[in-house]
């Protein structure tokens, strides 16, 4: 006959309980830990994708505006009535693009990529326009050199930023007042180039927009 | 008659069936813990490497923006420190304005010399010690008119 033990008692529902509780928190414990680690890994990932994302887009739009072209008078002449349009205006207009407000900016400079025909003739016509992708919009960098063949084409121009929700550009004129849209084929702005340009871009619904701003390196004399 | 006896199992030991000492889970615990401890201190470096990048890429954007405001009216700036607006929350800018200072101030007239400004800009954030500091130079240009 063997002996029977005196600890094959099981446990109290106490016991049980208490157990439970503790095994409980510590799982919420670990499992919220774990989760934040994930989660904190996921949102790094993104901010270091959005970093890399605007930095050279950024680079290229304000190179390029400080090298811009502007021609000065006696070279330049006032238009006229029924003058040929200024080869190196600078035209910005607010554009509507698939029923969201951007803008758009068109204006010559000396900072292309594409190969110099002949010298001198290094002048090119760059214009930055919104381009809608079935839902989705990109900003796309078109460069003509002179004496700028056909139109901006969004199947070849390069695309500075994807999928962006927002791009604003406004322009400071020598009293320091800002204005949305800028031409300077027009009276109403002297037939001069703003003095600064200031630069907004949003590449996330959620996230901040982008600011900078530029002065512009050259400008000519208010024409009367 | 015998009296009722209740049957319980009978008890055959196993070899395995001691449970683990005290020591032995402290000792789990302890390399538990070390493994832990060590996966969220690289948490948390990647998380403050990935904020110092943040504003590393972005600071330079916001100087370049300060700096063309402030050249606006560099004889009476309106303003020397000031934030940058609820997207920018934490970041702040402060402006330093004054002659730039010449070795040989002979080089240039003594007017040319006002007008030769040195301005030394600072980006901060949170004032968790993340600055960004650029040091710029102005001159300005007087109107063929005066």
């Amino acid at each position: 006959m063997k002996t029977i033990k005196t600890d094959l008692q099981g446990f109290t529902l106490i016991e049980i309980l208490v157990a439970t509780v503790i095994f409980s928190v510590t799982m919420i414990t670990l499992f919220s830990a774990f989760n934040a680690f994930l989660s904190s890994g996921s949102l790094v990932k993104k901010e270091v994708t959005q970093n890399d994302r605007f930095v050279p887009g950024l680079k290229t739009m304000l190179s390029d505006l400080e090298q811009i072209f502007v021609l000065q008078p006696p070279r330049y002449i006032k238009p006229g009535f029924n003058s040929p349009p200024d080869p190196f205006a600078f035209t910005g207009t607010p554009s509507d693009t698939g029923g969201k407000d951007f803008s758009q900016l068109s204006f010559t400079s000396l900072n292309h990529t594409g190969p110099v025909a002949a010298p001198g003739n290094g002048v090119a016509k760059i214009v930055y326009y919104v381009n809608r992708h079935e839902d989705r919009f990109d900003l796309l960098r078109s460069e003509r050199l002179a004496p700028y063949p056909g139109e901006p084409d969004p199947c070849s121009d390069p695309v500075l930023f994807k999928d962006i929700t927002g791009f604003k550009l406004s322009y400071t004129d020598t009293n320091g007042d800002e204005h949305d849209s800028w031409d300077s084929e027009s009276k109403e702005f002297d037939f001069i180039f703003p003095a600064r340009v200031q630069i907004k871009i949003k590449l996330e619904e959620n996230s901040r927009s982008i600011i900078t701003a530029i002065t512009l390196p050259a400008n000519r004399k208010a024409l009367e | 008659m015998t009296a009722f006896k209740p049957y319980i199992l009978p008890h055959i030991p196993q070899r395995n069936e001691k449970g683990f000492t005290l020591l032995e889970i402290m000792v789990s615990i302890a390399v538990l813990a070390l493994v832990m401890v060590t996966l969220f201190r690289l948490q948390s470096g990647t998380i403050k490497l990935a904020e110092h990048g943040k504003f590393n890429s972005l600071a330079p954007f916001l100087a370049r923006q300060q700096l063309t405001a402030l050249e606006q009216e560099l004889d009476t700036p309106p303003r020397l420190t000031g934030a940058f607006g609820d997207d920018y929350q934490g970041y702040e800018w402060s402006a330093v304005i004054k002659n730039a200072d010449f070795e040989e101030p002979a080089i240039i007239s003594e007017k040319q010399f006002e007008n030769f400004k040195r301005i030394d800009l600072e980006i901060t954030y949170s004032n968790k010690g993340r600055s960004y500091k650029i040091t710029s130079w102005r001159y300005q240009v007087e109107d063929e008119d005066n």
